[in-house]
């Protein structure tokens, strides 16, 4: 199935000074085929080189210029060089990568055009900054392989683009608000504005101005009119994190708001209406409150239009390499470090570890170790002082329970990429970042034959 | 057993990028035959309403270049199966796949792998009506 035409190598000096720059370069002929790919072009792209050449530029790029905006054809079209154009591509794994891309004309000894050139630079580093200042998360940025919430991926869009209330319930630290950005910024709502308030984090009082806003005169003080979250969340979404901890007496003006579309803010004389999206959060059951009494019941039907359960991380432990390696991406980004990865000893660990704080503890986790690593792999010594002990503890003893569920999980996953490639042990192996013969000694381990 | 097939274009080709293709060719397959096909139009849709469109479509499978990992387990969530990073003419991809050979990833090259198995060597060419 795989079509390779080799390009005879015209020019090793020439091919070992591109391999050496940090910028991706392919070449490519009048026919939009790739003539030459040096080293940060597989690294961006995440294609071989001798997977690329002789293929079409647009299918090796994937980039949303390719499909009529395309720089090099304008660029071979006009003689004209395009410099550092911000485009999209996604790399051979689906991850959309920010690049810019500058284009010029090849011409022979005689003058004639023969093709074009592109450099590109990735600009992932930049980009995440930016995002992450900006939290301009969308569902991209959740990371997760686990099956239940590769199930809410399903239904993340039909969510998004209602107007529906939705309550978001999880424990701590599972990424209730990262789901809640991602929603509102997948939404028809997007463009407005996205406002969040920790209702368990204020008194009533100072709750309630903060919510409905207040005018001049409403109290000592007041000397102008400030509006409220819900006035600052109009056309967009409000985020209510800990509704639980909401006091009775807010959950009543909280009801008013949904079921009337409109509030008063303190010392109005006029209601004003409400037109923000309600995206409620919690890690308390609700309906236990409810059934203690600290909950009203209208407030918790009105606010249980869609309701998303987020697991714990102790229950989608498949997911913890993944977001180690995102979170190193991320603090090399933050510190300037290049840290490659951690050892086999504290994956193992991490593995088995029950994470009471969840996503955001094993996000600590990996900060301490940053600031202690001084080397390019996180070894135990780096881990804080408790989860040094834990290690100690459990020296040499990961228990049945513990090896047969990362062994289930590790099988799950490449099951499912060798069903996802017909059994094409080359893709799934690129797919998941490993080699062939690292495929082939896991599938042995685990007992797994061609599907 | 009938299957609705769709395929983002560029040209003829698969489109390299699912969110930017502007057409798609739909399919309906028979029997293993090309019962019927059609260009639609996806025009300046995002994302995700383009897979709200595939799925109000009834689209049973997409094949299709270039996807996003999050657009990929959307659709297989709406149960519409995904053959992805596909590259080459669409109606190669159509063939391989009424023959039950195209794998995601596939780099199709026109004048090879054609259909080799017994059943389906003696169909005619898959043509689009």
């Amino acid at each position: 199935m795989v079509a390779i035409k080799k390009i005879p190598r015209k020019n090793p000096q020439l091919e070992t000074i591109l391999d050496s720059i940090a910028d991706g370069v392919f070449t490519i002929n009048l026919d939009r085929e790739i003539t030459s790919f040096n080293r940060s072009a597989e690294r961006i792209t995440g294609v071989k080189c001798e997977q690329a050449l002789g293929q079409k530029c647009f299918d090796v790029f994937h980039a949303n210029i390719c499909q009529g905006r395309c720089a090099m054809e304008k660029t071979l079209k006009t003689g004209k060089s395009i410099i550092d154009l911000p485009v999209s591509i996604l790399n051979i794994r689906g991850k959309t990568v920010p690049i810019s891309v500058s284009t010029a004309v090849l011409k022979n000894d005689k003058g004639e055009t023969v093709g074009g050139v592109e450099t590109f630079r990735d600009l992932s580093d930049i980009e995440d900054m930016r995002r992450e200042l900006g939290r301009q998360y969308c569902f991209d940025d959740i990371i997760s392989k686990n099956h239940e919430i590769v199930k809410l991926f399903g239904v993340l869009p039909d969510i998004a683009q209602s107007a529906s209330t939705v309550l978001i319930q999880g424990a701590s630290g599972t990424g209730k608000e990262l789901f809640a950005r991602a929603i509102h910024n997948c939404s028809a709502r997007a463009k407005g504005p996205y406002v969040a308030i920790n209702c368990g984090a204020l008194p009533a009082a100072l709750l309630e101005s903060e919510l409905f806003g207040y005018c001049r005169g409403a109290f000592t003080d007041a000397k102008a009119d400030k509006p409220g979250r819900f006035a600052r969340a109009r056309g967009g979404t409000l985020f209510l994190d800990e509704i639980g901890d909401l006091p009775l007496s807010m959950q009543v003006k909280l009801l008013r708001v949904l079921q009337e579309g409109e509030y008063e803010p303190l010392g109005a004389t006029k209601p004003l209406k409400s037109d923000a999206r309600i995206i409620a959060a919690t890690n308390r059951d609700l309906a236990t409150l409810m059934a203690e009494g600290k909950f009203r019941e209208d407030l918790y039907y009105r606010i249980n239009v869609i309701k998303l359960c987020l697991p714990s991380l102790a229950e989608r432990r498949e997911d913890i390499p993944l977001l180690v390696e995102h979170f190193i991406n991320r603090f090399n980004v933050r510190t300037g470090k290049r840290i490659a990865g951690v050892s086999g000893e504290v994956l193992r660990l991490l593995m088995r570890y029950e994470f009471p704080g969840n996503i955001r503890e094993l996000e600590n986790i990996i900060e301490h170790a940053f600031v202690l690593c001084r080397a390019t792999l996180i070894t135990i010594e780096h881990l804080p002082a408790d989860m040094q002990d834990k290690s100690a503890s459990h020296a040499d003893v990961p228990s049945s329970e513990d090896a047969s569920c990362f062994k289930k999980a590790e099988a799950r996953v490449i099951l499912d990429t060798l069903k996802k490639y017909g059994n094409h042990r080359g893709n799934t192996a690129r797919e998941l970042g490993i080699d062939k013969a690292t495929l082939w000694r896991k599938m042995k381990r685990l007992g797994i034959k061609n599907l | 057993m009938k299957r609705k097939i769709a395929i983002p274009l560029f040209g003829t080709r698969i489109s390299p990028h699912f969110t930017y293709a502007d057409m798609a060719l739909l399919v309906d397959i028979e029997n293993g035959e090309v019962a019927q096909s059609r260009e639609i139009a996806l025009g300046q849709a995002d994302e995700l309403q383009r897979i709200q469109y595939l799925k109000s479509l009834e689209i049973n499978t997409l094949i299709c270049g270039g996807i996003s990992n999050i657009a990929e387990r959307m659709l297989a969530e709406q149960a519409i199966d995904v053959i992805s990073w596909v590259t080459g003419e669409a109606r190669d991809a159509l063939e391989l796949f009424i023959c039950k050979r195209l794998t995601s990833g596939a780099w199709l090259c026109p004048k090879r792998h054609r259909c080799r198995s017994g059943q389906s060597r003696n169909k005619k060419p898959v043509t689009f009506s």
